[in-house]
């Protein structure tokens, strides 16, 4: 497992396993993710489709749909209580209360039959003991804290009045309502405009920079990442494969993983005279790949021994799956596979 | 040209074509186009596309780029004539679309392809994949054993071994399916191919995959594109010009390179502003816009772009500002475009 | 560039179609006693007859007053009517009259539903305001009361009888086509034959229909239960096959005079046209699984 570099974790994840079937045969869509989050910082846990990065998030606050279920040997362990064996009720106690979560589709985390004012303030009330009139006003507060204008009103309209960046403010009003000391953000900005990102961007680092909350932030855009993030953590094919801080992951990555996709990636800087680095073949499922590295068949560099699944390993600030992690590490991010 | 085929197989692509667009004729010319739907509470009419001007040359790559709500869907759909048009003209090598009968207009839509977002949901699951290839050229007269050999070649074209033409789109990866999709276009060796958000359905890992061989297919067969999509940095990479959209008309249209080092509209300066990157890390991105599109269904007087622009002055809610050409050539719809908006410096012109 | 040599995504055998299906419709298990109840029923309406003839009961015209209302027994194993005819041989016979009504004013209605509701879900617009409009008069009656309002107007006889009960279908089809069409015309792969420059009706023959097919055999086996029963219920009224055709439905009709004290006269007739409906549903509704997923696009 991973050593951290902190001494006091915000969330600490051992072994994490997620699957379904019969226990003879389970299928793993997350495998044995070990992963540290800090207090107060921003986390982007990074990967594709089939990674296995929301069933990650959303076992924290064990809301993996069935079939699926958090495998025996998992722990989760947020300010020193082992949240895989909690009873239910201590669940919804941390569930939007010290731990909060917000989705990709602000529609679906808001109920269409309620003003906006009355989702926040019962969200207040479920955690707080407080009047009504205290919820409201505290949920009026908290709308003008997320930036929207003329709160008041916006408290008693409809979410269906609201555009797509207005909903998912106010949706991060609602898990900001109960001062989480975790946010947990799957891709909360995948379905909006560029602008729109922005501002929401903009906001999730005042957040942190307010309240002291830790936020992991699951996204595949690695210009994201980029903008916002303090430590980094990539999964591919069900394992965590990558962890580190953001500036020595992006500028150095000791995993060619996310070396390939930096480099893969277009950016407004890329030069339009050459063709970009790829990345050959296409994201495999988490269940099909066992016994071997997840990303041996699209690494240029793979070699004999990566037949065997590297376990993590120290390369510099970074922790790496990766049999040369170190040498990747050491050399600038570049090399690409064209 | 690195055509070094035998000649007895059939070729895609235009002969002779340069890599460099040929300004002479335009393929596609859009005169005025305006896009409209009835509104939801049945009321009167939502204007998607509001009297949009452009034309494409010859091997040109157009990026269309705009934020949900600007119309480029609709424009796009516009172009390729499964979407009525409200009022202007759409000409594709010299003809007015508008202006055909229905079987003309059926013969003509061999020289307009498209590739859209929906890899999957764009290929009939009850067919092979040389049969969804080949059905354009049957649709179009073209016998069978020619029909096979275009097929491969369009296959090969694309990067997929001749074997692919006998599997099914399910038995496909998205990106192997979009390269089906990329296939089924040239196929007909249109004139103009319209891409809408070709890669944004697909694994960041795959998409510089199809990004490339929309880079090859330009310079090998010339192709004249016109490429939608909500990422400018995927659509600079492409483009040879650039054409920004908001509510329904063009704010800016420039070459690719001026448009990112010097863009002219302020929704240009924010949309590049925007986008978040490493280079900005940790920083607040804060784009120099406020809000957001909500409200604009109510058409108001004057520059649409107001409400959220940091250099609005009295004139922009008086004046909605044309869309101009500078001296540089550059178009661009704004009184202050290009100034600092430190004082009313109108646009040349 | 890099073609795409990478990992090729494993072939799912079983998903590949038709093939996929038909395993997938024996593993359902109510689908199966489905079918085989409606293989019985098969069975026993085309060979039945033969191995019956020698019976004296086979003979419509039999009548052995003496032998009237007898409880089931050795010599007669469901018993005998009214008429001393024996049950269970007439009941063999009705088989064939009951299942031939069905699947001829089935096929009937499907013969007229399926072009009205594909051309209205394809063309859309006046023609197919109109053809709904008419469907919707149509569909205002209870099906019942519309094949029974058809009868009295045409007269009893099978042929008549045939025409009700597919006037009562046929809207239902349409319905189902209609909607099958129009949510396959939504899918993108139309509009990019569309774009191709495919002809309208190619379009309609070669994509829409073979993706709509899934929707009539679901809806197949549904009107044939329905069918039976309108049949059934026409004929308990009299106003089905003329006596003395051994028809189930009749059957049931003439045995209510007597359900106090020789019960098994409605039980058995009641039990065959339940039986047979019943498989029926089962069929419809293991067909509409094995279909489902993939009508959404599979």
């Amino acid at each position: 497992m991973m050593a951290t570099r902190l001494d006091e974790p915000l969330l600490s994840i051992r072994d994490l396993s997620v699957g379904f079937g019969p226990a003879r045969d389970v299928r793993k869509v997350v495998d044995g993710v070990g992963l540290d989050l800090a207090p107060g910082r921003i986390t982007c846990l990074v990967g594709e489709s089939g990674s296995g990065k929301s069933m990650l998030a959303l076992s924290i606050l064990r809301l993996i749909p069935r079939p699926g279920r958090i495998l025996p040997g998992s722990r989760i362990v947020f300010q020193g209580v082992d949240l895989t064996a909690l009873s239910p009720r201590g669940m919804r106690a941390v569930r939007g209360g010290e731990i909060s979560m917000i989705f990709q589709e602000p529609m679906t985390s808001l109920n269409p039959a309620f003003s906006n004012g009355t989702q926040i303030a019962e969200s207040v009330r479920l955690h707080n003991d407080v009047s009504r009139r205290e919820a409201w006003d505290r949920a009026v507060e908290l709308l003008d804290t997320v930036g929207i204008r003329d709160p008041q009103r916006r408290a008693r309209d409809f979410p269906h009045q609201l555009s797509g960046g207005m909903r998912q403010r106010v949706v991060i009003a609602m898990a900001l309502s109960t001062s989480p000391r975790l946010l947990v953000a799957d891709e909360p900005t995948t379905a909006l405009d560029v602008t729109v990102q922005a501002q929401i961007l903009d906001l999730l680092l005042e957040i942190r920079d307010t309240y002291r909350t830790g936020i992991l932030f699951i996204t595949h855009d690695v210009g994201v990442v980029g903008q916002i993030a303090d430590e980094v953590a990539v999964m591919y094919a069900g394992r965590l494969v990558l962890t580190g801080p953001a500036e020595d992951c992006l500028t150095r990555p000791a995993h060619p993983y996310l070396a390939a996709l930096l480099e893969s990636v277009p950016t407004l800087e890329s030069d339009r005279t050459r063709p970009l680095p790829v990345i050959p073949g296409s994201v495999p499922e988490a269940t099909d790949v066992r016994g071997e590295c997840g990303f041996r068949a699209r690494c240029a560099r793979s070699f004999g021994q990566c037949s065997q699944v590297p376990p993590l390993m120290p390369a510099g600030r970074q922790s790496s799956a990766c049999w040369i992690a170190e040498s990747m590490a050491e050399s600038a991010a570049g090399g690409g596979h064209a | 040209m690195p055509n070094t085929r035998p000649a007895d197989k059939p070729q895609l692509g235009l002969p002779g074509t340069a890599s460099q667009p040929d300004h002479g004729k335009p393929v596609l010319r859009c005169q005025d186009v305006s896009v409209r739907y009835p509104s939801r509470d049945g009321s009167g009419h939502l204007t998607a596309v509001d009297q949009v001007s452009f034309d494409i040359s010859r091997g040109e790559t157009l990026g269309l780029v705009g934020e949900t709500g600007c119309g480029k869907t609709s424009l796009a759909r516009a172009i390729l004539a499964v979407q009525p048009l409200a009022g202007g003209r759409i000409t594709l090598l010299g003809r007015d679309l508008g202006a055909l009968g229905r079987e003309q207009l059926r013969r003509s839509r061999k020289q307009m392809q498209c590739v859209f977002q929906d890899s999957a949901g764009s290929l009939n699951p009850r067919l092979r994949v040389g049969t969804i290839i080949g059905e354009g050229l049957a649709a179009h007269g073209t016998p069978r054993r020619a029909r096979d050999q275009l097929v491969l070649a369009a296959l090969e074209h694309v990067g997929l071994s001749a074997e692919y033409a006998h599997r099914y789109p399910h038995q496909l990866s998205g990106g192997q399916r979009q390269r089906v999709n990329i296939a089924r276009a040239l196929a007909v060796n249109p004139a103009l191919l319209v891409a809408d958000e070709p890669v944004s359905a697909l694994d960041v890992s795959v998409q510089s995959q199809i990004l490339n061989l929309f880079v090859k297919l330009k310079s090998e067969m010339g192709l004249t594109c016109l490429f939608v999509s909500h990422n400018l940095a995927v659509v600079a990479y492409l483009s040879d010009r650039v054409a920004v959209m908001y509510l329904g008309r063009l704010v800016e249209v420039s070459p690719t390179a001026d448009l990112l080092a010097r863009p002219l509209h302020p929704y240009t300066q924010a949309l590049l502003a925007a986008i978040p990157s490493a280079a900005k890390r940790s920083q607040p991105l804060r784009p120099d816009l406020a809000g957001d599109t909500s409200g604009a269904d109510t058409p108001q007087p004057g520059c649409r772009y107001r409400a959220r622009c940091p250099k609005a002055q009295a004139i922009c809610a008086e004046h909605d500002p044309p869309l101009q050409a500078g001296p540089d050539g550059r178009l661009v719809a704004c009184h202050f475009a290009g100034t600092d908006g430190e004082g009313p410096e109108p646009a040349a012109g | 560039m890099a073609a795409d040599s990478g990992i090729a995504p494993r072939l799912d055998v079983a998903a590949l179609r038709g093939r996929g299906r038909a395993s997938r419709l024996v593993r359902h298990r109510s689908a199966m006693i489905g079918l085989v109840v409606m293989g019985l029923w098969i069975l026993i309406a085309t060979v039945g007859p033969f191995l019956v003839r020698g019976n004296p009961s086979s003979a419509f015209g039999y009548q052995n007053l003496s032998q009237a209302l007898l409880p089931p027994s050795r010599a007669h194993l469901l018993g005998t009517d009214q008429l001393g005819r024996d049950e269970a041989v007439r009941l063999i016979e009705g088989a064939r009259y009951t299942l031939f009504i069905s699947v001829v004013a089935v096929a009937a209605g499907l013969a007229a539903g399926l072009p009205l509701g594909a051309l209205s879900g394809f063309l859309g617009g006046r023609f197919d305001l109109v053809a709904q409009r008419f469907v919707d008069i149509v569909l205002a009656f209870p099906s019942f009361v519309l094949a029974l309002a058809l009868v009295s107007f045409l007269g009893t006889g099978i042929r008549n009888l045939v025409i009700a009960i597919a006037a009562a279908s046929f809207p239902r089809f349409t319905r189902v086509v209609r909607a099958a069409v129009i949510m396959v015309m939504a899918q993108p792969y139309e509009e990019a034959a569309h774009v191709q420059g495919v002809r309208r009706s190619r379009i309609l023959i070669r994509h829409v229909l073979p993706n709509a097919m899934p929707a009539i055999f679901v809806q197949v086996p549904l009107e044939l239960g329905a069918a039976i029963l309108t049949a059934a219920g026409l004929g308990y009224l009299g106003f089905g096959v003329p006596q003395p055709t051994p028809e189930w439905g009749s059957m049931l009709g003439t045995a209510q005079n007597y359900i106090f004290g020789h019960s098994y006269l409605v039980t058995f007739p009641g039990l065959c046209v339940f039986s047979f409906v019943l498989a029926c549903n089962l069929i419809g509704d293991g067909l509409r699984d094995v279909f489902d997923p993939r009508l959404a696009g599979g």
